[in-house]
């Protein structure tokens, strides 16, 4: 076994401060310590404006594999503080639009952890609101430019999420759906790739090691699932 | 949990701390919008630069006056109470230190968090703590001289266990 895959958790283990969760929607989240210093919860971009923040309870851990990434203990430490800081700062939620792209102009503000979007950018997805979480604590887990032009797989995907906003009642979800539909085809950044990318000894990791790394994630979570 | 004390109980501890409500702290902000967001999830502040200051420190804030740059008592009460926090856990300490300096931020109280940056002594602290005070310094660091300074010696400090690359991430 790598030593990158020794930091795949048990299904009812629970990291020692922080730690990286996907489950088969696909998709993907942060799991840290909670204010009370005794339990975990998960910290998740679930939809457009939609920022979860909920109990990584026995039930929840069921549908996840939660991974570790490459990082000093005291590292993981720093970040899960960090994070209940973002959550903190951006538990309204309101202003964090659902797109399909990658961008750089989208970061949390290292001061006070809110989120901040560049005029050119237009949102995030559960896999990148990981991304940009560990990429503003100077932390990054993958080379995004790495990510060639997507698959029929994701681009049949990519559609399905740009339908989704359009059909929402919600009309500026729908605005965000407009703006996802012009993406679909850019590359995409799977949320098991970012699980995978935390199992790659060496950040940021590239395209194949954290397709090739999340490929075992996602085998994990069906192997998990028939076996319940 | 522990019970906080209304207005009329502040407590002037042993140490010079004052410990406030967190009504008393939100009445002190004009602006309670942040901390409105915080109670609506149910969370107290650990530590807030109120209460961490001592008691002069305290007053003159209470009075109104202009928040001066923090005295070296100030920061050294500060310390002090980061050192005692570490010891119960890393986790509080590494969330005082962020509500502390996103305090000083958030007031564009540059001079202070440099003055802070410059007390920091990396072997008084965890490397938890160290990283904590480079994360939520980051964007802030072209206004903030000490804060390459707080590096270097983070990074010297360190350099023995082969910590001083993984500290550079963070300059």
């Amino acid at each position: 076994m790598s030593p990158g895959m020794s930091r795949i958790l048990g299904q009812q283990s629970l990291p020692a401060s922080l730690g990286v969760a996907c489950c088969d929607g696909p998709h993907v989240a942060i799991v840290y310590l909670a204010e009370d210093f005794q339990n975990f919860r998960i910290l998740h971009f679930a939809w457009d404006r939609d920022l979860r923040d909920e109990e990584y309870d026995i039930a929840t851990r069921q549908q996840y594999v939660c991974v570790v990434p490459n990082l000093h203990p005291a590292e993981l430490v720093a970040l899960a503080g960090y994070c209940r800081k973002i959550y903190r700062a951006n538990c309204a939620g309101a202003n964090m639009p659902y797109n399909l792209q990658y961008e750089e102009g989208v970061y949390f503000d290292p001061d006070t952890g809110t989120f901040v979007i560049a005029q050119e950018a237009t949102g995030l997805s559960c896999a990148t609101f990981v991304v940009h979480f560990f990429r503003t604590t100077g932390n990054p887990l993958l080379r995004a430019s790495d990510w060639p032009k997507p698959s029929d797989e994701d681009i049949s995907r990519q559609d399905k999420l740009a339908k989704m906003l359009l059909r929402s009642n919600d009309l500026i979800t729908k605005m965000h759906g407009r703006i996802a539909e012009t993406q679909v085809g850019c590359p995409r950044i799977r949320p098991e790739d970012v699980a995978g990318a935390c199992l790659v000894d060496s950040i940021p990791a590239g395209f194949d090691e954290s397709r090739s790394k999340g490929t075992v994630v996602m085998a994990l979570l069906m192997e998990r699932a028939a076996a319940q | 949990m522990a019970r906080f004390p209304t207005r009329e109980e502040l407590v002037t501890c042993a140490t010079g701390f004052i410990v406030k409500s967190p009504s008393a702290i939100e009445d002190e902000y004009n602006d309670g919008a942040e901390l409105k967001s915080k109670a609506s999830t149910g969370y107290t502040p650990e530590m807030s630069t109120t209460d961490l200051l001592p008691l002069d420190a305290f007053s003159r804030r209470e009075r109104g006056e202009r928040a001066n740059r923090l005295s070296s008592l100030d920061i050294a009460t500060f310390f002090h109470r980061l050192s005692v926090l570490s010891r119960d856990s890393e986790h509080k300490a590494v969330d005082a230190v962020y509500n502390f300096i996103d305090d000083l931020l958030q007031k564009n109280d540059f001079e202070s968090c440099d003055d802070v940056l410059a007390m920091a002594q990396p072997s008084n602290l965890l490397l938890s703590v160290v990283i904590s005070f480079l994360i939520v310094t980051r964007r802030a660091k072209p206004k903030l001289n000490a804060r390459a300074q707080f590096l270097d010696r983070s990074q010297q400090f360190y350099a023995n266990d082969g910590l001083g690359a993984t500290l550079g991430k963070y300059a």
